[in-house]
């Protein structure tokens, strides 16, 4: 049981990892602020998401869990709004987005 | 293990350099708090997570804001902004700061061991059970009262500076009052949290200031209506109400025995008051440092116009 348990965590952890990874390639790669941002919030999200789940599993301890989903939330929510104030000032100073 | 804290050193070293050699100070300022979050992590992973807190609260947080707040009034009143010329040579800092390393480790790699160090042995003394509060407010209560003095000093300081123009605010969309409806009420109880667990884990009043600050910041940052408005009312009570209720304390404390000794069995009790009204001081001077000269009186009541 503890094995499956730790193969879980580590499922969770590895997959949590790629995701932030494709987030911060697409920070890198992407053309323009909006797809960049859509990269960034985007997978971040699930990353971290799939990153506190993991470490939930692992802890165990109801408390932690919490705490742990209450920091979710919150960077969630604060990931959104800076995404959505950071595009409407992109696109309040005219920038374009990027079409192929 | 190893191989991460290496990794983590190497980049806060990076970092550093990168935010002094940047030529565009947007991008100093960003990574200015990059490299607070990163030696908030190093402080974490040393196990000093006080000050991993501060660090990131303070260091990247608050000040990172003040940073931004001080951008943008650059950026409204200098009419050429153009930095012309290359970046001052770093290597002079470079090497006196590596210079200023070495000797400190040699000098701390030839103390002798302390064992069971003073403050293990004598915690019990304090009434608290985490020895950063016990030495903070209990062994060295003086310092802590004169740090709470320098504060003041420093609120009148930015109050002597007079009015001067608003930070950037601009008016808040539904996400944002939306974020602040969220946000505000959780870095209240956070704060209290903080506070509370400062009595027997990482915590206390710095760090708990610090939240209280942000929450503020965000609430003057979007130009909600309420209390925020009238400065005037309560901002020169909260600020000196730390030094008030610590002075206080010693008074009585002098007056019943010793100053600053706290009588047995109660001192969690003052300890945890005194860092109330420190926390609540704490908060309403970085909010007066980030707004950056006196309350605007009545100018926040007409939102959108400029004010002056």
């Amino acid at each position: 049981m503890t094995e499956l348990l730790d193969a879980a965590v580590l499922l969770l952890a590895v997959t949590g990892a790629i995701f932030f990874l494709g987030g911060s390639l697409g920070l890198l790669r992407f053309p323009d602020v909006y797809t960049r941002l859509h990269a960034l919030t985007k997978a971040d999200n699930v990353g971290l998401g799939l990153l506190a789940l993991g470490a939930a599993l692992h802890l165990g301890d109801p408390w932690l869990i919490g705490r742990l989903a209450l920091l979710w939330i919150l960077v969630m929510a604060a990931g959104t709004v800076s995404c959505h104030l950071l595009a409407r000032e992109a696109h309040r100073e005219g920038r374009t987005s990027w079409r192929r | 293990m190893v191989v991460l804290d290496a990794l983590l050193a190497l980049v806060l070293a990076g970092v550093a350099v990168a935010t002094l050699n940047g030529l565009r100070r947007f991008r100093a300022v960003v990574l200015f708090v990059v490299f607070g979050l990163l030696l908030a992590l190093i402080w974490a992973r040393l196990g000093a997570v006080d000050l991993a807190l501060a660090e990131a609260a303070i260091g990247a947080g608050v000040t990172g804001a003040l940073l931004m707040a001080a951008l943008d009034r650059l950026r409204r009143t200098e009419s050429s902004r153009a930095v012309a010329g290359s970046a001052p040579s770093l290597w002079p800092v470079v090497l006196v700061a590596l210079a200023a390393a070495t000797v400190g480790m040699v000098a701390v790699l030839s103390l002798e061991p302390a064992g069971r160090p003073p403050v293990a042995f004598h915690l019990g003394a304090s009434g608290v059970d985490h020895p950063v509060t016990a030495v903070l407010l209990a062994f060295r209560a003086w310092d802590t009262l004169l740090e709470v003095a320098v504060l003041v000093a420093a609120g009148v300081a930015v109050r002597a500076v007079g009015v001067v123009p608003s930070p950037p605010s601009t008016e808040a969309g539904p996400l944002q009052a939306g974020l602040l409806r969220l946000v505000v009420p959780v870095l209240v109880v956070l704060a209290v949290y903080l506070l509370w667990r400062g009595s027997h884990a990482p915590g206390g009043a710095f760090q708990a200031g610090a939240l209280l600050a942000a929450a503020g910041v965000l609430v003057q940052l979007t130009r909600v209506p309420g209390p925020m408005d009238r400065p005037a009312l309560w901002q020169r009570p909260a600020e000196t109400i730390g030094l008030a209720v610590f002075t206080a304390a010693a008074l009585i404390t002098a007056a019943l025995d010793v100053p600053l000794a706290w009588p047995e069995g109660w001192s969690k009790l003052w300890i945890l008051t005194i860092e109330a009204g420190a926390a609540i001081s704490i908060a309403v001077l970085l909010m007066r440092l980030f707004a950056g000269g006196a309350p605007v009186a009545a100018a926040t009541s007409d939102p959108g116009k400029g004010r002056s």
